[in-house]
């Protein structure tokens, strides 16, 4: 399988000299879904903002299908990438949700008769049909979040990486968002402190503390590891307490 | 639609169904009309040939308010603000306006610059009243769209657009300030340490804004932004918006002729 997202020994230090990321290599598979779990601080975000290009890393090399930041074609790469930011604020900037939605599909070239109906298609399946001339400020937080994802559903990307995509959620919005990205072929990096999320959203656990990958396993394996998590400022969620990794898979089966 | 800004916006009239790009072009050619009428009026201003002019302006005004539909007891409220700069206007220039001036009182008072600042009122009063329909008849963001439509600089667009946006979760933010000082005991006073929480605040929020247009642009780069806003947007010109355009501006033009005529 091709690798959708590839980051070989990527460091990144702020300006002020810490180190947010050191030697951090992994990839992620065409189609693969990976969480990615940490304390707070432990540079998943900084890992996102290297992903999508936002900075570059002082050492190392990310690609995404083949394709790095440096390359001429940018926007192709952009284009298979969708990021949905921690702070939904700063993902929704435009005047009306119907033009946040509109944004990517516009940039990337969409023809025009196709925008539309991706919009409408993008906020349905987050479940905001009709909010397409709300004033993002005036949102829930938690259809904000649901926005957010809009956004980048609308040009279909074929990796998304989701920044605590879980965050403000109710327990209905999220297990929609759950069953919305099950039913998604693209590939997907969620970073998240909502252990369940990860448990029921991705088959791949990367953990990350003081900006190194620790360990890589399969997510049932990793969530049951109470070891390795409580080395890590973490904790096994409680619905997990006791339970083997084999038995969080057949739990996970039974529930389809 | 923002429920403060948009306030006339759903109301449905003549005005409110022209195109956006047709009435801004046409209301503010209106509108430089009335501001740039010839001051020979200054020169040699006199009631008789001065007064019926700027009142048309004023009575065209309030005509294309009501086509608009728009509620003009809740505009004249609305422009309550603005009064108190008109009346220090009709204060301050009879008091300084040169030429003959009559005692009232021990005060020399000039009527003309009375006049002069009477005239003036009426043909602000008129421009501000003709604003409402040409920006408030559409939403805020499709009278932005129009705007750039009408080749207005996209930079200038961009920034009111991201004001618009903005403003409001900044105001909210700052509301959110107070209330956690106020819950920490602080009262505002009109002393020093006021004025320091003041500043504080404000700083707080300067320097978050700054973060914050780095991560919308950050946003914007994810989402193939390369410098050009491209938008849906799609006006479509009738008969009914170019005769509209046409008989407002010919009235437009009559008006202004009428003090040369």
């Amino acid at each position: 399988m091709n690798a959708a997202l590839s980051v070989s020994h990527v460091s990144y230090r702020y300006p002020d000299g810490r180190n947010a990321v050191t030697d951090v290599t992994f990839t992620v598979d065409e189609g693969e879904a990976v969480g990615l779990i940490g304390p707070n601080g432990a540079g998943k975000t900084t890992l996102f903002l290297l992903v999508t290009g936002l900075l570059s890393p002082e050492q190392g090399e990310i690609s995404v299908f083949g394709k790095s930041y440096t390359d001429e074609d940018d926007r192709e790469v952009r284009r298979r990438l969708g990021f949905v930011p921690h702070g939904t604020e700063d993902q929704l900037f435009s005047a009306t949700l119907f033009d946040d939605v509109a944004f990517g599909p516009l940039n990337f070239g969409v023809p025009r008769e196709a925008v539309r109906a991706r919009v409408t298609e993008a906020l349905r399946k987050v479940g905001l049909s009709g909010y397409e001339e709300r004033v993002p400020h005036h949102l829930s937080s938690g259809e904000r979040r649901r926005a957010a994802l809009a956004t980048v559903l609308s040009y279909e990307p074929d990796l998304l990486v989701l920044d605590e995509p879980s965050n403000d959620l109710d327990p209905r919005g999220r297990s929609e968002l759950v069953g919305l990205l099950r039913a998604t072929d693209q590939g997907r990096i969620v970073a998240s402190c909502d252990f369940e999320f990860i448990l029921r959203t991705c088959d791949r656990v990367l953990v990350l503390d003081a900006g190194r990958v620790i360990a890589d396993g399969a997510t049932a394996d990793i969530l049951c590891d109470r070891a390795l998590l409580e080395a890590h400022g973490l904790e096994v969620p409680l619905g997990l307490r006791g339970c083997s990794p084999a038995q969080v898979r057949e739990l996970l089966e039974a529930e389809g | 639609m923002h429920p403060e800004i948009d306030r006339f916006a759903h109301l449905d009239s003549l005005v409110h169904r022209w195109d956006p790009r047709w009435k801004l072009a046409c209301l503010f050619l209106l509108m430089l009309s009335m501001g740039l009428e010839r001051p020979g009026s200054r020169d040699h201003p006199s009631w008789e040939a001065d007064l019926p002019p700027a009142l048309g302006c004023l009575g065209f005004s309030v005509a294309i308010v009501l086509l608009a539909r728009l509620p003009f007891a809740l505009i004249l409220t609305r422009l309550r603000g603005v009064a108190w700069f008109f009346a220090v206007v009709l204060i301050i220039f009879p008091l300084t306006y040169p030429g003959e001036k009559t005692l009232i009182g021990f005060v020399p008072v000039s009527s003309t610059g009375f006049l002069v600042a009477f005239l003036m009122v009426l043909r602000a009063f008129a421009i501000l009243l003709l604003a409402i329909p040409a920006f408030g008849t559409s939403r805020f963001d499709v009278t932005m769209k129009a705007l750039r439509r009408l080749r207005f600089p996209a930079p200038l667009v961009q920034i009111i657009l991201f004001t618009y946006r903005y403003f409001f979760v900044y105001s909210d933010q700052l509301r959110r300030m107070l209330i956690a000082a106020r819950a920490r005991g602080f009262h505002p006073r009109p002393d020093l340490h006021t004025l320091r929480v003041a500043g504080n605040g404000l700083g707080i929020l300067l320097v978050e804004s700054i973060e914050r247009t780095q991560r919308i642009h950050g946003a914007m780069k994810c989402r193939g932004f390369f410098g050009t806003f491209r938008t849906l947007e799609v006006f479509r010109t009738r008969a009914v918006d170019v005769a509209l355009f046409c008989g407002i501006l010919g009235i437009g033009v009559l008006l202004s002729l009428w003090r040369l005529l």
